[in-house]
């Protein structure tokens, strides 16, 4: 077997400080070390690295929270995450991106705070000050806070012009510092429906991004948002699109593919054994990143999950819910090949692992 | 606006001038006139007054200020010590007042009479007061964190003591009776109160060091020698009862030596401790499964079918065992009556439990651990003055937990045994931490109690000095002859024919998930198999249909139930588990069946 590429040059460069007639003992040893460290046939490296991963995980306290750099994020981190990413939980207790910008801007404040402006989303309860409900004329008064309009960079005209569009089906006009809808046909009860559909109309920003904060990290400026939304926020020009990061991993499995979904879930899951003061091998951690990705799309453990894929009844049954699952296979007819480690315990066979993946034969000499 | 007024939560009437109505309230109260806990409270916010009366409200006793001043005088205690004047007198001169949490937030209590100011309403006994029972029992528990406190005061409950002194007429289960149960050195005031807490442990000569490892993780060493003189020795008792039960149709429970006619027939060697009237003689020493009391129950009609199948209707011999892995020497047997009005044997038996390594100690402060290692006398560390110590504790255990109380115990203790006195170790009012040190200093040890001592091993002095004093141990009930347990083969229960669990029922050790987790992991698939093999059994499978064939004993032949009659059938092994889950899955409707292959076919 051929070392790998970088091995291999680093056993170049040191075999030649050495004489000549030891530079291939020195490089057939370093092949046969290599070897030997090598996982075996029949070495159980998804047990090994549950084994490796759990442990130090009844070291993490349970449910704590740390905070991403901000006091107003309560981003899930330690056992709370680690739950998240391997039960590939599609809420997450607090969804949050890292926004880098373009090298031209990154130590720029003001352009900073400008995209972050362009990030956050608006509707119209952010911008209103009040708004009035009229059951006679059927119509809806909203009163904007110009003040707030200002310091977002918003004009009345601007809002104006977008609830217009959004409208259509409705009147919509201006009277001083109000904005009246009417809606003639409606009954008062969905009119209560338009009102509160109003007041979710986006204005401006990026849909899903509540808030916006600035951090100074050395000399660059980057944004961390609440909320998120990585393909929206991808487009925008001032920010470097290849350091984007969120931590819904779900959204990067659908905008950039399964394999930078793998990357993250293999980072996240470092990071929060890292915080702790615990250095687990990467193997370990990139079986469990292969597990949740290889069916193309991101899966939990779970019973929904990586489980409901495995083509054992004895195994699915031997996981959750085993009445349902044998029922459900008994009226598919389905076969089950008792190939699995779970399946050879539950029928107390050899497991298919170490010393019980190979057979012996003995063929008996004839005279 | 007037204020609503509230007797036991039911709603009585109106006050004008509510402040004006607690005053007078509490002045009719302490004249005696209304009872001595009915208690007054004025919630501002709602503007309500509430009364209580009602049972179970936590109240306390306070010192009733007047003007900054306490109306408990000197003279009342002195009149107190002379018992010219008592408690009640007190209360009902209205110095005394018994306050509710409700009422407490209307007060402004002063801890110490140093604090008073003229705002003050009540003053406090003592801060002792915050204590209960058992915590006031740890001496310096103010030195102590509050966690190490709670835990100190549980273990008290567990220790082997004298728990009544008339446990030898009493017939208790899992009992343990030290046998020289000594008074504290180090005291608090509540060892004068409550006498029974000076019965729970012994006072010991303890080095705080670290001796071969064998102290590490809280364990502690003993001296071999001082349990051979009787350091915490101790008794356990333990009861048996059996009862004559009356069967409907005038038959009832035979109390005698059973004949070897009788069905489940234990063997004459088992009987042999039994005297005529078939109960075991008094200081018998009866080892596990011994009969202790010989009894033979009628049939029962509606018993077990194969009890009278072979032989008509044969007797049962229902005798009394002694425990799986117990035993002891008979202390007490006694006939008595049940409740029911049959015939109530009694048994005691005791054993002698002498320290051994696992059994549990603890000191009043929480730190327990175990023996780790009991060494001879003459592998012990000495002192100067040629001192051995009883037991040697880990001074690891201290850092981290911080019972600073157990460190001023042990030299308390010390000044205490070495003068021949109490030490007071009441919390905040105890003998001074300095005054210790000098009264050790002036009796030629040195101030901080620490001692020159000797490696036994080599006789060389040891590089630092070893603190050293006397400690109050407390015995703990947790012993190993309790715990200990093994087993190779056994019995097995009924549905999984799996070994059964837990000690009393002579069970196995569970092999349990994790376990299994490890032995797949290390690759160890052969001894995996082996482990779980508690259940094997080897089922007969038809290989025409898949199903498990029946095996009829009877007729020497095997046959399936689908096919009939077959030569196919072929063996496999498989647990017993497996096995009843497919047959719980034929009962839902399933039919599960099995495709055999031969493990040499290619």
């Amino acid at each position: 077997m051929d070392l790998p590429k970088k091995l291999r040059e680093l056993v170049e460069e040191k075999s030649k400080s050495l004489p000549e007639d030891l530079r291939d003992k020195f490089v057939e040893k370093v092949r046969e070390e290599y070897e030997r460290r090598l996982v075996e046939a029949g070495e159980p490296v998804g047990l090994v690295a549950a084994q490796s991963i759990s442990e130090p995980t009844t070291q993490l306290v349970l449910k704590s929270f740390h905070y991403v750099g901000m006091r107003e994020f309560q981003v899930a981190l330690g056992l709370p995450r680690l739950l998240e990413i391997t039960d590939a939980r599609k809420r997450i207790k607090e969804k949050y991106m890292k926004i880098h910008l373009l090298d031209e801007y990154k130590n720029n404040r003001e352009i900073a705070e400008k995209v972050a402006r362009k990030i956050v989303e608006t509707r119209v309860e952010d911008i209103m000050e009040k708004m009035e409900f009229d059951i006679l004329d059927n119509s809806i008064a909203i009163y904007l806070d110009k003040k707030y309009l200002e310091k977002i960079g918003l004009t009345f005209e601007g809002v104006y012009n977008i609830l217009k569009r959004r409208l259509k089906k409705f009147e919509v006009e201006k009277k001083g510092n109000k904005i009246i809808i009417t809606a003639k046909n409606l009954k008062p009860k969905e009119l209560y429906i338009l009102k509160e559909n109003i007041k979710k109309i986006q204005i401006s920003g990026i849909r899903g991004i509540r808030q916006v904060h600035l951090q100074k990290e050395g000399e660059e400026w980057v944004i961390y948002t609440n909320g998120s939304n990585l393909r929206e926020v991808m487009r925008i020009p001032e920010i470097d699109y290849r350091k984007v990061f969120t931590n819904d991993i779900h959204e990067i499995a659908k905008v950039l593919g399964i394999e930078a979904a793998r990357r993250v879930i293999l980072e996240e899951m470092i990071k929060i054994f890292e915080t702790y003061g615990l250095r687990i091998d990467y193997r370990h951690f990139s079986i469990v990143a292969d597990v949740l990705t290889w069916y193309g799309e991101f899966m939990g453990i779970t019973r929904y999950g990586v489980i409901a894929e495995k083509a054992s009844t004895l195994s699915r049954a031997a996981f959750e819910i085993p009445i349902k699952n044998f029922i459900n296979s008994a009226m598919l007819g389905l076969e089950d090949d008792v190939s699995s480690v779970i399946d050879n315990l539950l029928v107390n066979q050899i497991i298919p692992l170490g010393t019980g993946v190979f057979e012996v034969y003995y063929k008996r000499r004839e005279k | 606006m007037v204020t609503e007024v509230y007797i036991d939560s039911i709603f009585v009437g109106y006050v004008e001038d509510p402040k004006d109505f607690v005053n007078k309230f509490k002045e009719i109260r302490a004249k005696g006139q209304l009872p001595k806990f009915a208690n007054i409270y004025f919630n501002e916010e709602k503007n309500i007054i509430e009364i209580n009366l009602r049972k179970g409200r936590i109240l306390r006793p306070l010192i009733v200020v007047k003007n900054g001043k306490p109306l408990l005088t000197q003279e009342h205690i002195e009149k107190l010590r002379k018992g010219e004047i008592k408690w009640s007198d007190l209360e009902k001169e209205g110095i005394i007042e018994w306050v509710d949490p409700a009422e407490e937030e209307n007060l402004y209590v002063a801890l110490y009479p140093e604090d008073l100011t003229e705002e003050h309403t009540h003053l406090e006994l003592s801060p002792l007061t915050i204590f209960g029972i058992l915590t006031s029992l740890v001496p310096y528990s103010n030195h102590n964190q509050s966690a190490r406190l709670n835990r100190g005061m549980r273990t008290q409950k567990q220790a082997h003591s004298v728990y009544l002194t008339n446990f030898w007429q009493r017939f208790d289960t899992d009992i343990s009776i030290l046998y020289y149960p000594q008074e504290p050195i180090v005291r608090t005031f509540s060892h004068n109160l409550f006498r029974n807490a000076d019965r729970i442990g012994q006072n010991v000569i303890i080095a705080v060091m670290t001796q071969e490892g064998y102290n590490m993780e809280d364990a502690i060493i003993i001296n071999r020698g001082s349990i051979e003189r009787g350091i915490f020795r101790s008794s356990y008792f333990r009861k048996y009862e059996v009862e004559r039960i009356k069967y409907p149709g005038g038959l009832q429970d035979e109390i005698t030596i059973p004949s070897q006619d009788v069905y489940l027939y234990k063997g004459a060697d088992k009987y042999k401790y039994l005297e005529e009237d078939g109960i075991v003689h008094v200081e018998a020493y009866v080892d596990e499964y011994d009969v202790l009391v010989g009894k033979v129950s009628p049939p029962k009609f509606l018993s077990a079918f194969g009890e009278y199948t072979t032989a008509g209707t044969v007797k049962k011999d229902t005798s009394m065992l002694v425990r799986f892995e117990e035993k002891g020497y008979v202390d007490s047997v006694v006939i008595t009556e049940s409740p029911s009005g049959n015939m109530l044997i009694k048994i005691r038996l005791r054993d002698i439990r002498i320290p051994e390594i696992g059994d549990k100690f603890s000191v009043r402060h929480g730190q327990k651990g175990v023996v780790g290692m009991i060494v001879d006398e003459s592998d012990m560390p000495w002192t100067a003055s040629g001192l051995k110590p009883d037991i040697i504790f880990s001074p690891f255990g201290i850092p981290a937990r911080l019972t600073i109380g157990l460190l001023l115990e042990i030299l308390g203790g010390k000044v205490g045994a070495l003068n021949g006195r109490f030490i007071d170790g009441t919390p905040w009012f105890g003998e001074k931490e300095e005054d210790l040190r000098k009264e050790l200093l002036s009796l030629g040890f040195m101030e901080s109690g620490e001692e020159t001592m000797y490696n036994p091993l080599t006789g060389e002095e040891f590089k630092v000095k070893i603190y050293v004093g006397s400690v109050y141990y407390l015995r703990l009930k947790y012993m190993a002859e309790n715990k200990l347990h093994a087993r190779a083969l056994g019995p097995v229960t009924l549905l999984t024919k799996q070994p059964t669990e837990g000690k009393s029922r002579e069970g196995g050790l569970r092999w349990g998930e994790m376990e299994n987790e490890v032995l797949a992991a290390h690759g160890a698939s052969l001894l995996l198999r082996e482990a779980f093999s508690s259940d094997d059994v080897i089922v007969p499978i038809c290989e025409n249909c898949g199903s498990i064939a029946v095996e009829d004993d009877i007729h020497h032949k095997i046959y399936c139930p689908v096919c009939g009659e077959t030569d196919k059938i072929a063996s496999i092994k498989t647990s017993y588990a497996f096995l009843l889950l497919v047959r719980e899955l034929i009962s839902l409707g399933i039919w599960p069946r099995f495709k055999v292959k031969y493990k040499f076919e290619k």
